[in-house]
């Protein structure tokens, strides 16, 4: 099974990563493939990053390579859906933009055509804000392994499509199955 | 047909010689059949005087055709005259439930595109199975009359066996032994309808493989099948081989020994099909033809969904039969050379109009030397190995950096520490010259501006970046086009052009890979297992590269070091039953 651009994204993770480190991608090429042997990334890897500004020419420093991880090799693959986080969001950016608004507070009748300006100047970035984080944290995959030299290593991704996502799961699940049982008894699943 | 195809080389049981990379012998009872291009009516009622057999139920009207195991005869039901039927006999040898395999797989399968199974049941020790009769073929006898096809006929064969094996593949089902023989050809329709039949040695791929199991034709095989694990893209390859052939006339892989041709099969690329016949191509068609020969799993055509999908077709039965009418199909497309030559043509002109833009928007002197001073920041982290000139040139890059830098920066402490906001220089003239020119509108215009040219100070970086990723690419594409062109052996020219194109791009592992590969392929198998060595360190669980790593110190004798590599590999993967046969004949190598 292999997950194409079209089905996948590479994304960066919303917390940073504690221990280890984290594959960065960039460019929207990227593929997961599940062999019977391993998970193959391919992309395009982030050579070096600093502070978020490689963002501008992430597809300039990066290059294009692959990623084996035989399925024993991996520690973790949690899904994360987000769903609280993004409703706190919500109502943390109602909440503000509600009490920085002169509208729900202002006498009736004295709403003016300049403060309903005003208020359009508070409403707009706490809207664009809500909507970057909203977007920044969409449900995604961490899936953690262990390098050769034993490095903890992070990869965060997004799969767009619930039925691909459930596809994806179920493949992963029997590989490493038949991995887990072939290591216990030489013989997979 | 003139294609040069020993007759070894298109049985399932032919003999293979010893080495660590030969596939192993294989024997399949349906073999016989397969070569007898089973449904084509151009055998008589009874060969040889022989009576036809009495099957209750059927009548049979005369042999098709006569294998080591099995007879295919033209009959139909008893009464039912208008619906003519292949009826396969097998003779069981005690092995009943090997021969259930087909009809079994195929009951799972309704496509216009797979024969249609109508009946199956054991007679007199013998499994008989009744199936749509064909009437106009099979692909082999065609090829073998030296046709040609034209594109339109390559875009409905890879549309209709692409749509019949998503269909197969859904299912879990893979067929392993797609060839010429085994696709037959219906044009009873006024347009050809390609039918996918023979799935004697087919498999369900429900599991992780744990053994090795070979089947097939070796013409057909992809690398995976040669070393005993064949899946959904095993059945890809061979579509794209047959593509190739009905395209070109000949095989992509013509090895003269089975030796030869394994070694083809795993590490030489095919030159595209317009380089062997000479006449331009659709570059989309031909993307797909390579696509579905690419040797990595990674790089080949996923799916056979893909495949439609590559070639401008839904997934669906219906779309991908009635999209296939013949002329017309074929959407027109530039071949693929001029595509990349266009493609890295359009980065450039990207690339050059963006910094063009950005020098313009800058002073030109000092954007220049910020320019050079990236470059040199780039080129030092990126070539430079000598870690003294490494610290010299990234010196010097800071060094032409700190004028402007110093320029930029320094008076905006001020202005941050007093909360001031002020256009530069540059801008703060240009916005005078635009107050002169359209006078109080300028009030509106000057704070758009100033946010166009706050935009493009971002957008720039980001459309150079990715025209630069773009131009790279191209490059690698081209790279890799003009190594399937140079061929097995390709020039030594050509071998130290794509040394230095590792030297820029160390850490593709794809490219390095087919570095490698040729390498293998030309006999110099001590470099080749330097190149794998170092795509390990890379990428230290890449399937391919530690294969042919073990493979390249196999060759040199180096039994312990291949041992090591084995045991290191299946450390992680232990049902790697490549790695497992190559370090039990490292063993054997030592011993001897």
């Amino acid at each position: 099974m292999k997950l194409g651009p079209k089905q996948i994204r590479f994304i960066r993770p919303f917390w940073p990563a504690v221990s280890g480190r984290t594959l960065r991608f960039a460019g929207r090429r990227n593929t997961i493939h599940l062999q019977e042997t391993a998970l193959v990334v391919e992309g395009e890897i982030l050579r070096f990053h600093y502070l978020g500004i490689e963002r501008l020419i992430a597809r300039a420093l990066s290059e294009w390579t692959m990623v084996t991880v035989p399925y024993s090799r991996i520690r973790s693959v949690r899904y994360r859906s987000n769903l609280w986080l993004r409703l706190v969001i919500i109502l943390v950016s109602a909440a503000l933009s509600t009490l920085a608004m002169r509208l729900p507070w202002a006498p009736p009748g004295e709403w003016t055509a300049l403060d309903a300006v005003g208020d359009a100047l508070v409403l707009v970035p706490v809207l664009v804000l809500a909507g970057l984080v909203w977007w920044g944290v969409r449900s995604s995959y961490a899936l953690v392994f262990r390098s050769k030299d034993g490095t903890r290593i992070r990869l965060c991704f997004r799969i767009r499509s619930k039925v691909q996502r459930l596809a994806f799961e179920s493949v992963l699940r029997s590989y490493r199955e038949a991995s887990r049982a072939f290591a216990r008894t030489g013989v997979a699943g | 047909m003139n294609e040069p195809k020993p007759p070894a080389l298109d049985a399932t049981s032919a003999s293979v010689p010893s080495g660590p990379i030969s596939p192993s012998p294989t024997t399949d009872r349906t073999a016989g059949l397969e070569a007898t291009g089973a449904y084509h009516p151009r055998a008589g009622p009874a060969p040889g005087g022989r009576p036809l057999p009495v099957i209750p139920g059927y009548e049979l009207d005369r042999e098709l055709g006569r294998g080591a195991y099995g007879v295919v005869y033209a009959g139909h039901r008893a009464g039912r005259p208008e619906t003519p039927l292949a009826i396969k006999t097998i003779e069981a040898h005690g092995d009943l439930d090997r021969l259930m395999v087909e009809p079994a797989l195929l009951a799972r399968i309704q496509h216009p595109c797979v024969v249609r199974l109508e009946d199956y049941f054991v007679h007199d020790g013998k499994l008989v199975v009744t199936l749509e009769y064909v009437s106009g073929g099979d692909l082999k006898s065609r090829l073998d009359r030296g046709e040609v096809f034209t594109a339109e006929q390559v875009q409905d064969f890879l549309v209709q066996i692409g749509s019949a094996l998503a269909e197969a593949h859904a299912r879990q089902i893979v067929h392993r032994d797609l060839k010429p023989s085994n696709v037959l050809l219906d044009t009873s329709a006024g347009r050809t309808r390609f039918v996918l039949a023979d799935f004697g040695i087919g498999r369900t791929a429900e599991r992780v493989q744990v053994q090795k199991d070979i089947g097939g034709t070796y013409l057909y095989m992809a690398p995976e099948q040669l070393r005993g694990r064949a899946g959904p893209q095993s059945d890809l390859w061979a579509v794209g081989v047959v593509a190739y052939q009905m395209l070109t006339g000949k095989v992509p892989f013509p090895g003269p020994s089975v030796a030869e041709l394994a070694k083809q099969i795993q590490y030489t690329d095919p030159p595209p099909p317009s380089a062997v016949t000479g006449r331009p191509l659709s570059g989309r068609l031909e993307e797909a033809v390579l696509g579905l020969l690419r040797k990595s799993l990674s790089e080949r055509t996923a799916s056979a969904a893909e495949l439609l999908g590559q070639l401008g077709t839904r997934p669906d039965v219906k779309a991908a039969v009635s999209a296939s009418t013949g002329a017309g199909a074929t959407p027109k497309s530039l071949p693929i050379a001029a595509k990349l030559h266009r493609a890295a043509r359009r980065a450039i002109v990207v690339l050059v109009v963006t910094v063009v833009v950005w020098l313009l928007m800058n002073a030109v002197l000092s954007g220049a030397l910020f320019l050079v001073a990236l470059w040199l920041f780039y080129y030092a982290q990126g070539r430079v190995q000598h870690r003294g000139y490494r610290v010299a040139l990234t010196a010097a890059a800071f060094a032409l950096l700190s004028p402007r830098l110093l320029a930029s920066f320094v008076p905006e402490i001020g202005e941050v520490l007093t909360l001031g906001i002020k256009a530069d220089s540059t801008n703060q003239k240009f916005m005078e010259s635009i107050s002169e020119w359209f006078g109080s509108a300028a009030r509106m215009v000057v704070p758009i501006l100033i946010l166009v040219l706050f935009v493009l100070t971002l957008l720039i970086p980001v459309v150079a970046s990715a025209a630069y990723a773009n131009l790279r690419r191209a490059r690698r594409e081209q790279a890799l086009l003009d190594a399937a062109l140079a061929g097995q052996t390709g020039s030594d020219e050509f071998l130290t052009l794509m040394r230095n194109m590792i030297d820029t791009r160390f850490e593709d592992v794809g490219f390095h890979l087919r570095y490698a590969e040729l390498l293998y392929a030309r006999g110099d198998t001590p470099a080749a297992a330097v190149e794998a060595r170092l795509i390990t360190v890379q990428d230290p669980y890449h399937f391919d590269a530690n294969l042919l790593l073990a493979n390249a110190y196999y060759g040199l004798g180096l039994y312990d070091e291949c041992r090591r590599v084995c045991d290191d590999y299946l450390a992680v993967t232990g049902y790697s039953f490549e790695f497992q046969e190559l370090r039990e004949q490292c063993g054997e190598g030592r011993v001897t």
